[in-house]
């Protein structure tokens, strides 16, 4: 209780400490003036007095200090004048103190903002309390794993309650937003009744959506705003609840406003407006009910106390069940249902991009310990300029450990405002990084700092100051106050500030071989051989509104959108597509001859892809026909069915024959089409893949909701999308403009990522070097100018330049020497776990091993040249006169 | 400093603050060169100390609420600082002053014992 009071008065004093000190003196002074009143009184003259005063008090000036110490606490204010004395010394050299912020807001800045990316793709969790518990269903087919359901099938498994307690489903989907006036694209998401109670969440304002909201397909118009949608597209306007808006010109009436930290399946999507699966129509153009159309995403939350191989066991055995219900005749029909853990949210994308994410934070944790390394030979070469002062501070009675914890708080300032630019670095890399990644088509992705970033950025700093600061500090209160015994540190001195470079030169030589293997593999991937030639060529997608496949007329009207569009000024042809080569989609069947000799019935070929095309598709694309002739006027709906394949799958089918004029069994025609033609081979989706067999039908034969109009001009993509929007509006109008692109774009559109991961390496490989070149640089400089006395003598007694600058040039080349010694090896170490991300580059490529060690040795070169020219231009005489 | 301290200090540890709530208790307020001349009064110039080292004891004593202090005027027409006991600096003196009590007669039996 006692301590308590005592601990309240030193923290009071702690605040009012320049009262305290003024009364003290007063108080003070007070008493010696009546000691000397006395002494006076006693007879003593004023001098005598005045002394003896100060005799009989004791030392003034001590009796302070022991009174200051008992006054607060003697650290914590020791500690405040060494943070204020910290702050002066660095305010007094600010060029040192601008570089070393500058070097670490750099190296933790891309640390930050990659951390940002770990912590929203890999570490955030679903923010409710039975995140364990949360799992996604997925469907294993023969080949691969699908996580999308229709919504029967969803149904079925949402009636597993005694394995589910809850599971709800969500679809993502671009849509036109008119709120009376404008209309807006904006990000709507399709949720069942229960997915806002599965999150539970709740509205800022109105209501979120609830089961009744969802029960009868159609019968449900209304919608709940993400607040951000609220502030930014309504004006934070509270009277929009029960206000009609148009989504795809449907009108939907708004009924709540959800909270802003509500953030739903995906921890790294946003979404504006979420609408019941019930109103599916309006906004994709399927029906619900369609058990054809996998769209839905799914979230379940295990029943509490489940063992989790019996929820395995449990579904595996419904999965039977479930697919009775499900029609026959599709790819997907025979899937075993499963789950697995979705604690942190749906998976998005968090498997695809954990180990680029990864790859990035070794990367950017490269960069930093460059960017430290560099520090560090800032910091002791401070130090050395600051020797006198240290031991004058050591001699006037400074405790060495004293000495030390300025030197290490003058660091953490450093690091900590290094750490506030950094972190307005990051969110600048961060606006870049979601730009490259998300391209045109995902403009939604949510990733943003938050607590735990800023807690990283921290860790860092502190971790940062110890890292460089230790050294330095050590070195520092090493300082003897006696001039002539420098010896020892001195040289341990110097062989720290030497590794420090090869450290770096290594570090950097990783980061660059690294830079260099991206490069060339995103270069070898952007000009691989496709098959057809993606130069300007606009990809315009066709979507239907209707609920059937096109026919009738809505197949003339594309027919006649298609002739319009290729009467254009400057079209060299134009055709229709469905799906488009390189758009993502992808349609596959297995094909078998049919007809024949025995051996040819025997062949089967799995896995082959189908495009639906009109004439002039070959012509467009400048895919060679190779055989036979291109679909014409003849090959309608009701003609014979009929197929062009390539080069691939003639030869897989029918090797060593003329396949024109055979029948193809299998496939999504009903009829077995008969083969009209051979055109060159081509890959479909992918850059990466190999040549696949391919066979095109005619579109006019084919049940399609939607097609790609693919025009070949030269014409601006911004004018052609409103040629075609004129177009479809006059002949069309049963059809919207779904994606404008060009087959460029979406060529780099699949290659997104391997264009982030080149972009970010060359970024970090850069700034790894620059930082290393400033090192070798400074660490020449400072060389120079220690040793300028040494050249001026070694001048003066006849040494030539030359020889002056081979004392500098062997210091560059065996810090460099020792740099690649020591950094191939780790470069081609480190460069193993890049394999699968490189497309036919390997991991220890020859031509980036030379390409990086030319630029490391030009580049300490350049860096090196200034200050050793600065060396060969001394003048002796000056240079004795020097000290 | 420490070793100064334990070279002129004759006070063991703690007494200068019992002896300072004693005194204030029989003189009422004080200020400090007022507490130093009734101490070297009462010790017949026995106690011999520094009177700046009054000063920590007086803080202590006011931090742990035993005395305060309060500004006052001097007979001499003089602003100086006058310390008084409080309630709590009332019953802390009664308590060290038995306490003290009981180890001297402690100490007596002790030392007188051992001869």
């Amino acid at each position: 209780m006692q301590r308590l009071t005592q601990f309240w008065a030193k923290l009071r004093a702690l605040a009012g400490r320049g009262r305290s000190e003024q009364a003290l003196e007063k108080e003070i002074s007070a008493h010696l003036a009546m000691i000397e009143e006395e002494f006076r009184r006693q007879g003593m003259g004023a001098e005598e007095a005045r002394f003896g005063a100060r005799r009989a008090f004791g030392g003034v000036e001590q009796t302070k200090e022991r009174y200051r110490d008992q006054r607060g606490f003697v650290t914590l204010e020791q500690f405040w004048q060494d943070v204020r004395h910290a702050g002066r010394s660095l305010r007094k050299s600010p060029g040192f103190a601008i570089v070393a912020i500058v070097l670490l807001a750099f190296g933790i800045g891309v640390n930050t903002a990659i951390f940002t990316l770990v912590n929203a793709i890999l570490l955030k969790r679903l923010p409710i309390p039975e995140a364990d518990r949360v799992v996604q269903f997925e469907a294993r087919m023969k080949p691969f794993t699908s996580d999308g359901f229709s919504y029967p099938q969803f149904h079925e498994l949402q009636r597993q309650t005694s394995i589910f307690s809850d599971a709800a489903a969500f679809s993502g989907n671009r849509a036109v937003l008119d709120s009376g006036g404008d209309s807006q694209q904006i990000d709507v998401e399709l949720v069942t009744g229960n997915y806002f109670s599965f999150f539970h969440a709740q509205p800022v304002m109105g209501r979120l959506l609830d089961q009744e909201d969802d029960r009868v397909e159609g019968g449900h118009p209304v919608c709940v705003l993400s607040y951000q949608a609220w502030r930014s597209r309504f004006g934070a306007d509270p009277s929009v609840l029960g206000r009609v808006v148009r989504l795809n010109t449907f009108p939907f009436q708004i009924v709540g406003i959800a909270r802003p930290d509500f953030v739903g399946a995906e921890l790294q999507m946003r979404y504006d407006v979420w609408v019941p699966t019930a109103m599916a129509l309006p906004l994709t153009w399927n029906a619900r009910s369609n058990p054809h159309v996998v769209w839905l995403r799914t979230l379940a939350k295990l029943r509490p106390g489940l063992n989790i191989q019996e929820a395995h066991a449990r579904l595996r055995a419904a999965s039977t069940g479930i697919n009775d219900i499900l029609p026959k005749e599709r790819a997907n029909a025979d899937a075993m249902f499963d789950f697995v853990g979705a604690s942190k949210g749906f998976n998005t994308f968090r498997t695809k991009l954990r180990q680029p994410v990864l790859i990035l934070m070794g990367a950017v944790a490269l960069v930093l310990l460059i960017a430290c390394a560099n520090l560090t030979n800032l910091l002791l070469a401070r130090g050395s300029e600051r020797s006198q002062e240290f031991s004058v501070k050591l001699s006037l009675g400074i405790s060495r450990w004293r000495l030390m914890r300025q030197l290490l708080l003058e660091s953490l300032l450093v690091a900590l405002a290094g750490g506030v630019i950094a972190i307005l670095l990051a969110r600048e890399l961060i606006a870049v990084f979601l730009r490259l990644f998300a391209g045109e088509s995902g403009q939604n992705l949510s990733i943003s700092m938050d607590l735990t970033v800023l807690a990283f950025t921290f860790a860092v700093c502190g971790l940062t100051t110890i890292v460089v600061g230790l050294f330095p500090a050590w070195a520092a209160i090493q300082t003897d106050t006696t001039p002539t015994l420098k010896g020892g540190s001195g040289v341990q001195k110097r062989f720290v500030r030497r590794a420090m470079i090869v450290v770096q030169i290594s570090l950097a030589m990783v980061l660059l071989f690294g830079a260099s293997l991206f490069s060339r593999s995103l270069r070898k991937l952007k000009t691989v051989d496709l098959g057809f030639d993606i130069e300007h060529v606009a990809v315009i997608g066709l979507d239907f509104r209707g609920k059937e496949p096109i026919t009738g007329s809505p197949a003339l009207a594309l027919d006649e959108a298609l002739n319009r569009a290729r009467r254009i000024p400057g079209v060299e042809s134009a055709d229709l597509a469905n799906p488009s080569m390189l758009s993502g989609q992808s349609m596959t069947s297995d094909v078998k001859p049919r007809g024949g000799s025995k051996t040819d019935m025997t062949r089967h070929v799995d896995n082959v892809y189908f495009v639906f095309a009109s004439q002039q598709h070959f012509a467009t694309l400048h895919i060679p026909l190779l055989r036979g002739r291109d679909f014409s006027d003849r090959d309608r709906k009701g003609a014979p069915a009929v197929a062009i394949i390539n080069q691939r799958l003639a030869s897989l089918l029918w090797p060593g024959q003329d396949p024109v004029g055979k029948q193809i069994l299998g496939g999504w025609n009903r009829e077995n089409p008969e083969v009209i033609g051979v055109v060159g081979n081509s890959k479909y989706s992918d850059l990466r893949e190999s040549l696949k067999p391919i066979v095109y039908e005619p579109l006019d034969q084919m049940a399609v909701m939607g097609a790609s109009l693919e025009v070949r001009s030269r014409m601006p993509l911004a004018q052609m999308k409103q040629q075609i929007r004129k177009i479809v509006s006059s002949t069309a109008p049963g059809f919207q403009i779904a994606n404008v692109s060009t087959m460029e774009l979406l060529r780099d559109n699949v290659i997104a990522g391997d264009r982030l991961l080149t972009f970010l390496s060359v970024l970090f490989g850069a700034l790894g070097v620059v930082l290393a070149l400033v090192g070798i640089y400074g660490l020449i400089s400072y060389s120079v100018t220690r040793r300028t006395r040494e050249i001026g003598i070694r001048m003066s007694v006849g040494a030539q330049r030359s020889e002056v600058l081979l004392l500098f040039v062997r210091e560059v080349i065996l810090l460099v020497g020792f740099g690649v010694v020591l950094g191939l090896p780790l470069a081609l170490i480190l460069s193993k776990p890049l394999e699968s991300f490189l497309y036919e580059v390997p991991t220890a490529d020859p031509l980036g091993i030379v390409f990086t060690l030319i630029l490391i040795a030009l580049g300490s070169l350049v860096a090196s040249f200034l200050p050793v020219r600065r060396a060969t231009q001394v003048n002796p005489v000056e240079a004795l006169r020097y000290e | 400093m420490s070793k100064e301290e334990r070279g002129r200090s004759q006070i063991p540890q703690g007494t200068l603050d019992l002896i300072v709530l004693r005194t204030l208790a029989t003189m009422g307020p004080l200020h400090a060169y007022g507490l130093a001349l009734r101490l070297q009064q009462v010790s017949d110039d026995l106690l011999n100390l520094n009177q700046g080292t009054l000063y920590p004891a007086l803080l202590r004593l006011e931090q742990q609420g035993f005395i305060k202090g309060a500004w006052r005027t001097t007979q001499n027409n003089r602003e100086a600082k006058f310390y008084s006991l409080t309630r709590a600096g009332e019953k802390a003196l009664e308590q060290e002053t038995g306490r003290w009590n009981r180890l001297a007669g402690l100490m007596e039996k002790l030392l007188g014992g051992s001869v």
